[in-house]
């Protein structure tokens, strides 16, 4: 589903080197799990992957189902299907979370060549989804993220997620901030997204985020590219014993 | 020191103007004569008053433009063919072409509406307040106004009166050929009336006019006022538009302006908070696109006390646009127990678009809470990245937020219709883009 090749990435216009041939394959129905110190790249690679103009892809390819997506533009990429779950979500003063939801959904049916969602179809889904994520629908009439807590953020993200199916999702440090019981209610809604058409990408530190939602394959990531690949497992060794046998050796 | 400040090709041919128009104006020789004499002592406003700084009104008239002499059945075709985005609203309708009045709709009990020609010419008791809540000294586009005025109206509205929706004062700077037009209004609201006012101004693109247009407000003791104001004079349009209020005890007055399509503007609000406990709102959003020019200037003088006022200005620029906002509030001494906030924010959509922010304090009394704040940037690209990684293009992300940061001000027009079709305007303005 996700084939990342070789990826070899600078910020743009500097010589500062932040991915060094990075290799990952994520299947779909697979749910993968990036691991890794600061400053390793882990939120360089979401960007990427996303669109991002501040980045220069100098060698390597990013595919989605088999085709590259390195010329598109990130909103090209969300209408293909990739989502990516921000660290930390933008807050948009003066545009209603409605409308944003609305303006989103339409603007990716727009670019596959779909009809617009009626109005009724649209709140049937907006209600549904923000129950799941015990979401007041009060909170739905204020401004994008303006004036919400960390954890309220998050289920917004992931209320986006749920209401713009994509086929591949990235979620970057979906756990920061995020209390136990939000960490809770933020896993649940991810595994009830989890299907065998669509893969994800879930990037943390911690191994605790890791416990709400079991990844199939785990891979950590040092210096730019991926270290070493396991198992669900792997996420308790690292756990245990830290990164710094991978930071030194990479 | 000598300074000659009627000096321009442009000032010399209104000083002729006024008087070779003067025995044709109506009534009011002597106080118009004293009016042109306050006018002369600055001539045209340029950069030398630090109060036009940032418009430079005498650089930019480089002529006197002849007055109006358009037939109204001629006025009323062009103005028929512009759009007022206020129209078919159900309001008391008032129609202005021109030094034309007419008034479309009825009455309503305890309101007296004159035809400001009538008024002036009679010397209607009503036009004793002419010039209270914005004197001809306070600035010479004020000056030049209570001088060369022609039509407008002059409302009361009386203790006791009961508006069941909003009045609209539809002008039109109308004409085939380039030519100017000094409009003036005057409102009374005695206490406890609530009144709802749109008032829209809409010109030609395609020729050159010469606008000015001052509305005085008297507000009586728990009056209410909200004045919703549009302004799209024309793309080569010269239009100053005065507001002046003076405000009783515990009344409100709110006022929301938008401008956009204005070659060159101004819209100058001044306000006396006279009485104690009121309320006051002065909020104004400005789309500025290829040469275009346009100013909010605003003075609040917060003479009682226990007094609120909010301000709040949002300013588009893109191409080589400018834009210029000037607030001062003024607390005085006896003004304890003032509430003053006032932001002024810009977003520049290219490089070569210019933004002027200049907010004043002038704090006399020692009790008091005021603050200012004044922004002035690009769109914010993260935000982009954001909205563009939910799926929305670039240009309709833009759009979005322009829409957003334009739509802050609108949320302070209470009258959900109004509110509604200027959001559209806005809309509309963002498709023009491209």
């Amino acid at each position: 589903m996700l084939e990342i090749k070789n990826l070899t990435v600078r910020i743009a216009d500097t010589d500062t080197q932040i991915l060094n041939g990075l290799n990952l394959t994520v299947k779909a129905g697979e749910v993968a799990a990036i691991m890794g110190p600061n400053g390793s790249g882990k939120s360089t690679l979401s960007y990427v992957i996303s669109g991002k103009e501040d980045y220069e892809v100098t060698e390597g390819d990013i595919l989605l189902n088999g085709e590259s997506i390195l010329e598109m533009e990130a909103h090209e990429r969300a209408a293909a299907g990739l989502f990516l779950a921000f660290q930390y979500p933008l807050e948009i003063p003066g545009v209603a979370t409605m409308t944003f939801l609305k303006a989103a959904m339409n603007a990716q049916r727009k670019s596959r060549g779909e009809d617009e969602i009626g109005p009724a179809d649209f709140m049937k889904a907006v209600r549904a989804a923000a129950a799941q994520l015990k979401i007041d629908p009060e909170m739905l009439k204020r401004a994008l993220n303006v004036g919400f807590s960390g954890g309220e953020k998050k289920r917004m993200e992931i209320l986006q997620m749920a209401l713009l199916k994509p086929r591949f999702c990235i979620l970057d440090e979906t756990d920061s901030g995020l209390d136990i019981d939000a960490l809770r209610i933020v896993s649940e809604g991810v595994n009830a997204l989890r299907a065998k058409d669509r893969g994800m990408l879930v990037i943390t530190h911690y191994q605790r985020l890791l416990d709400h939602i079991v990844p199939d394959t785990v891979h950590v990531m040092a210096r730019g590219r991926i270290v070493r690949s396991g198992g669900a497992e792997l996420a308790h060794e690292l756990e245990k014993n830290g990164y710094r046998d991978y930071v030194d050796a990479a | 020191m000598t300074v000659h400040v009627i000096e321009t090709k442009a000032e010399r041919a209104l000083a002729e103007q006024f008087r070779a128009v003067l025995p044709h104006l109506p009534g009011m020789r002597e106080r118009r004569a004293a009016a042109f004499a306050t006018f002369e002592k600055t001539g045209l406003p340029s950069r030398r008053l630090e109060s036009w700084h940032y418009t430079d009104w005498k650089g930019r008239q480089r002529e006197t433009l002849p007055l109006v002499e358009e037939p109204l059945a001629d006025g009323l075709a062009i103005a028929s063919g512009l759009v007022d985005p206020f129209s078919g609203i159900d309001a008391y309708n008032v129609l202005l072409v021109n030094n034309d009045t007419t008034l479309l709709s009825e009455q309503p009990d305890q309101v007296d509406v004159v035809d400001l020609v009538e008024a002036a010419r009679t010397g209607h008791p009503l036009m004793a307040h002419l010039g209270t809540a914005f004197p001809a000294s306070a600035d010479p586009m004020v000056a030049l106004n209570e001088a060369m005025f022609v039509g407008g109206v002059v409302a009361r509205l009386r203790k006791g009166a009961r508006l069941v929706k909003p009045a609209h004062a539809s002008a039109t700077a109308a004409a085939m050929v380039p030519s100017s037009v000094h409009a003036r209004s005057l409102i009374i609201v005695e206490d406890g009336v609530e009144l709802t006012l749109l008032d829209s101004v809409t010109g030609r693109d395609d020729i050159d006019f010469q606008l000015s247009t001052v509305v005085e407000f008297i507000i009586g003791d728990n009056a209410k006022v909200e004045y919703i104001t549009y302004n799209r004079a024309g793309a080569r349009s010269q239009a100053f538009i005065g507001v002046g209020v003076r405000m009783g005890r515990n009344s409100q007055f709110n006022t929301v302006n938008f401008a956009h399509g204005v070659g060159f503007g101004r819209h100058q609000v001044h306000v006396a908070m006279a009485g104690e406990g009121s309320k006051l709102g002065v909020r104004g959003a400005a789309l500025i696109t290829g040469e275009q020019h346009f100013d909010h200037t605003l003075t609040v003088e917060h003479i009682a006390p226990g007094c609120e006022s909010r301000e709040l200005f949002r300013t588009v620029v893109d191409g080589q646009g400018t834009g210029v906002f000037q607030g001062k509030i003024v607390v005085r001494k006896e003004a304890q127990k003032t509430d003053g906030q006032m932001a002024s924010n810009a977003l520049l959509l290219s490089d070569d678009a210019t933004m002027n922010n200049k907010p004043e304090l002038e704090i006399f009394a020692d009790d008091v809470v005021c603050a200012h704040g004044a922004t002035c940037g690009a769109l914010d690209e993260e935000l982009l990245f954001y909205l563009q990684a939910r799926g929305l293009p670039k240009k309709e992300a833009e759009a979005l937020m322009v829409q957003a940061f334009i739509g802050e001000v609108l949320e302070f027009v209470s009258h959900e219709e109004a509110r509604e079709r200027l959001s559209g305007v806005v809309e509309g303005w963002l498709a023009g883009r491209g």
